[in-house]
């Protein structure tokens, strides 16, 4: 057996890689070749040498030191789920496919019984939509001024609305007692200061969404929609949270304002549907 | 080991599970950071970026492969980068590497005169060999699992790995009888 061939066996053997036979054939070698036999004990001591080497730890939790930045990515996430969705409103590559598409703006007052809530479904067909018919719509429907819109859009919810849901306790109701079983807590997610949280209901057959005070208080209910459609929602601040409702030939993107101060007062925009 | 059950939980969206997935990992990937870079600030740097990188990435782990494989890669790439980086490296030639790291660790051997024990020889390993070495003796890896993680063939893991410890035997040879060229 040539020295070449031992030095390879000496390596593998030290990865405890070597079958009886070979270890036999490697041991015959070094008993006659003093050079693979001094070798051999060389690295047999590096190899100890290397086994040997202390284990380290790091000097903190990197786990801690971390979790800021885990906060962050996690904010950072929604925001990325954000601006796709509007760039998803590349708007005019949606609304030429779309027809009808949409741009509603519904406010909600909980205090007052002037204003409503309307579920979707309603106001997709109910024929009362301001249609987007561009881009610079879409913007508008996007930055409208929670003073502004308060009028303008006040009189077409409450023509429009056919469903009259007050205040969003009917459609809770509705929601309880056809289903096939009590709605249960899905999904939560607090939003970043953890001042709101949005928990989404299911009682397998509706779903809606419900956003709380850190107190309990409930600020928002949803309309309702099949639970089979797909739900994605994401805050972007503790004042604006957004959902998007995938159904199989359908997708609407919402956005719902909550105020800073005191609850409850929302603004409920569907930034798009189809 | 890490529990399979916990690795589900965190890629099924479990937050918590994620943190103690973490937390079960986290001197592990220091471990290999510290070898492969050789000071403790770079380690803390790249086994933080290596955290933040399995916390973003984990739905992207397929159970078929071992976490571990999964996670040292991961870590490994890291360290590669970084120590590109601060070598400056213009070649990433193996040979050209091997020339360098044999003259700086003369280099080192004569500035301070203590230089070499094994870690620090390790250092002075081109990247390759030094990761190899690191999942060999400090992941306690056996040549498969070394080749999945690097995604390297197995002969080629062998091979850095048996050049690495020749090259260290050489060097701590050298010091050990003082024989510094120079």
């Amino acid at each position: 057996m040539r020295c070449e061939e031992v030095v390879e066996l000496i390596q593998r053997d030290l990865d405890a890689d070597l079958s009886q036979e070979e270890k036999l054939k490697m041991n015959k070698h070094l008993v006659d070749c003093r050079e693979c036999a001094t070798l051999y004990e060389k690295m047999k001591n590096l190899s100890h040498g290397l086994e040997k080497l202390p284990d380290v730890k790091p000097a903190y939790s990197l786990v801690d030191a971390i979790q800021p930045e885990l906060d962050k990515i996690d904010h950072g996430e929604r925001r990325a789920v954000t601006s796709n969705r509007r760039r998803f409103g590349g708007w005019k590559t949606f609304s030429g496919v779309v027809a009808a598409a949409a741009v509603l703006i519904l406010i909600w007052s909980g205090n007052n019984q002037q204003q409503m809530q309307q579920s979707s479904d309603a106001a997709l067909e109910g024929g009362q939509l301001e249609s987007a018919e561009n881009q610079q719509d879409f913007a508008n429907a996007l930055t409208v001024e929670e003073s502004a819109s308060k009028e303008s859009m006040k009189a077409d919810s409450q023509e429009s609305a056919t469903a009259d849901l007050d205040a969003g306790d009917k459609v809770t109701h509705s929601m309880l007692a056809p289903g096939p079983g009590e709605p249960v807590v899905i999904s939560s997610l607090p939003s970043p200061s953890g001042v709101y949280i949005a928990e989404v209901k299911s009682d397998e057959r509706v779903s809606n969404m419900v956003i709380r005070s850190s107190e309990g208080q409930v600020i928002f209910k949803s309309h309702q929609w099949m639970a089979d459609k797909e739900l994605d929602y994401n805050w972007e601040s503790d004042q604006l949270i957004f959902y998007r409702l995938i159904g199989k030939d359908s997708e609407e993107n919402w956005e719902i304002h909550l105020p800073e101060d005191a609850p409850p007062f929302e603004k409920r925009v569907l930034v798009s549907a189809r | 080991m890490v529990e399979q059950e916990l690795i589900s939980a965190a890629q099924s969206g479990d937050r918590d599970a994620l943190i103690r997935l973490l937390r079960e990992i986290e001197h592990s990937v220091y471990r290999t950071a510290y070898y492969m870079l050789g000071n403790e600030h770079d380690a803390m740097d790249a086994a933080q970026e290596a955290l933040i990188r399995i916390y973003t990435k984990i739905d992207t782990y397929q159970q078929k492969a071992k976490f571990t494989t999964w996670v040292q890669r991961i870590v490994t790439n890291i360290c590669i980068d970084k120590f590109r980086r601060k070598k400056d490296t213009v070649s990433i030639d193996e040979h050209n590497m091997m020339f360098q790291s044999s003259h700086n660790v003369e280099e080192e051997i004569e500035r301070s005169g203590i230089a070499s024990d094994i870690k620090d020889a390790i250092n002075q390993l081109p990247d390759k060999q030094r990761t190899v070495v690191t999942l060999r003796y400090l992941q306690d890896m056996t040549y498969q699992e070394i080749a999945d993680t690097l995604e390297m063939p197995l002969n080629t893991v062998k091979s850095y790995l048996f050049r690495a410890r020749l090259q260290l035997q050489e060097w701590l040879q050298e010091y050990e009888k003082g024989g510094v060229r120079g």
